[in-house]
């Protein structure tokens, strides 16, 4: 009991501060302190500064160089790419070509001897031609030649033949003319 | 508070007021610092100025550990390795900075102002969150349970808003940032004092958000483990819970560390480079 009136007498103390944080003990938990405020800020802004210098501006500039390297590195990268394609295309371009070039100069070598066998061909053919109809010419000619010699020498034998039947000198020319045309009367 | 920390331990077996008051002796301020059952260190204690009380009570302790553990994390942990892939605390930190500058400073803010600005929103995100995480250390105590100290941290984002807005913005497009365009004249009556309460609200909301996820979950874990003070032998079943309710508490200090940091960004960025 004594105890009790001791209590009672330290809370009445206590309430004569207008304090009702002993009065009713859970409303001081949303009661806002001024003091703690205070320590609050101070904490806060101690820390703030302290890791603002030695920490987060070295942390973040560290970091932004980083994103940067690997920013450039990486254009870096696209740009080695880029290039390496654009030369794997020049030396596609360039077999392309080659091969094209070569494919021609074949065709056309192709075709030149087809050309040049033509040609040689028409050469000997006309050749031929040629020599086929000199030929002929020289048989007419010889032929001619033959039958005119052959016209004569019936000429020659038929004279003698008709001196002997008439016993008579039918050796000039005369007779001859005669019998010849005689002879190309009848023959022809 | 020490008064209602004697009446828990003297009154072992009255029930209800007694859980109620070893809840809020856990997750209130206090002027001494337990760290191991029956160690008790008394702080500074009646530190005086202008009529406010400075002295270093237990959730000022706090703060100042977490700053430390921030300190230790950034400053001495941190190896700096530029020339090749970071690992280990250096890889989770960075992953965590890279988080909050481009998701977060960068996203809402844009690219100039954000780089510039995301030392401040690193500090809110990693102080926030390792406060957040010191509070489920049965050492520590949640600094952030403290609406003092949540609307300390929302004050200094409306300062960061209004000083943002005067200087991007000048001190006429200031407070025509508060008279979106597009509207009648005559409804400017009604809208401009709207906006700027709104102005108020949205620091206002951060403290209350903060504070009321980070309160209300200590409570729950608390007020579970007090029915084992209730009832004895027959409570223990409740650990399961509290356990639960714990892991949840994990999760939901890193997600409100996140919206604090967000929505702080988003407030600055509008009022910086206002979207309408």
């Amino acid at each position: 009991m004594a105890d009790n009136i001791t209590n009672n007498q330290h809370m009445t103390e206590e309430v004569q501060h207008s304090d009702p944080a002993h009065t009713d003990p859970g409303s001081a938990l949303v009661i806002p302190d001024p003091g703690m405020v205070i320590w609050t800020w101070l904490v806060f802004f101690l820390v703030l500064f302290i890791l603002r210098r030695f920490a987060w501006k070295p942390i973040l500039k560290s970091l932004e160089e980083r994103e940067e390297s690997i920013k450039n590195s990486i254009g870096d990268a696209e740009e080695a790419n880029r290039s390496l394609e654009r030369a794997m295309q020049d030396q596609r371009t360039l077999i392309d070509e080659g091969r094209k070039k070569a494919a021609g100069a074949i065709n056309d070598a192709g075709n030149t001897a087809t050309a040049a066998a033509d040609e040689l061909r028409e050469n000997a053919r006309k050749e031929s031609e040629k020599m086929i109809a000199e030929a002929r010419s020289e048989i007419i000619r010889e032929q001619e030649n033959a039958l005119a010699e052959l016209k004569s020498d019936v000429g020659d034998l038929s004279v003698m033949v008709v001196s002997k039947l008439l016993d008579a000198d039918l050796d000039n020319d005369r007779n001859r003319g005669l019998a010849k045309e005689y002879m190309t009367a009848l023959s022809g | 508070m020490s008064s209602a920390a004697t009446d828990a331990s003297q009154a072992a077996s009255s029930g209800g007021q007694d859980v109620s008051a070893y809840v809020i002796h856990h997750v209130g301020n206090s002027d001494s610092w337990h760290p191991l059952p029956g160690v008790g260190v008394p702080l500074g204690g009646d530190f005086h100025l202008f009529g406010i009380d400075l002295g270093l009570s237990l959730h000022a302790l706090m703060l100042l550990i977490a700053g430390g553990i921030v300190f230790l994390l950034f400053g001495i942990l941190y190896k700096k390795q530029s020339d090749r892939a970071p690992s280990g605390i250096t890889n989770m930190l960075e992953a965590l900075v890279l988080f909050v500058r481009d998701e977060i400073c960068v996203n809402y803010i844009g690219e100039k102002d954000g780089k510039r600005l995301a030392p401040f929103f690193l500090n809110f995100f990693f102080m926030v969150l390792v406060l957040n995480l010191m509070g489920l250390i049965p050492l520590f105590s949640t600094a952030t349970a403290n609406i003092s100290v949540t609307m300390g941290l929302a004050l200094i984002t409306l300062t960061m808003m209004i000083i943002g807005g005067i200087v991007k913005n000048g001190l006429v497009g200031f407070f025509q940032l508060f008279l979106p365009p597009g509207v009648p004249k005559a409804v400017y009556i009604i809208l401009f004092p709207i906006e700027l309460m709104g102005l108020f609200i949205k620091p206002f909301a951060l403290t209350i958000r903060l504070f009321a996820n980070m309160l209300g979950g200590h409570i729950v874990i608390f007020s579970l483990l007090g029915l084992i003070i209730s009832f004895g032998w027959f409570g223990v079943p409740s650990l399961a819970l509290a356990l639960f309710v714990f892991f949840l508490e994990l999760l939901v200090a890193f997600i409100q560390a996140f919206i604090f940091t967000m929505l702080s960004a988003m407030f600055v960025g509008d009022m910086m480079h206002p979207s309408h």
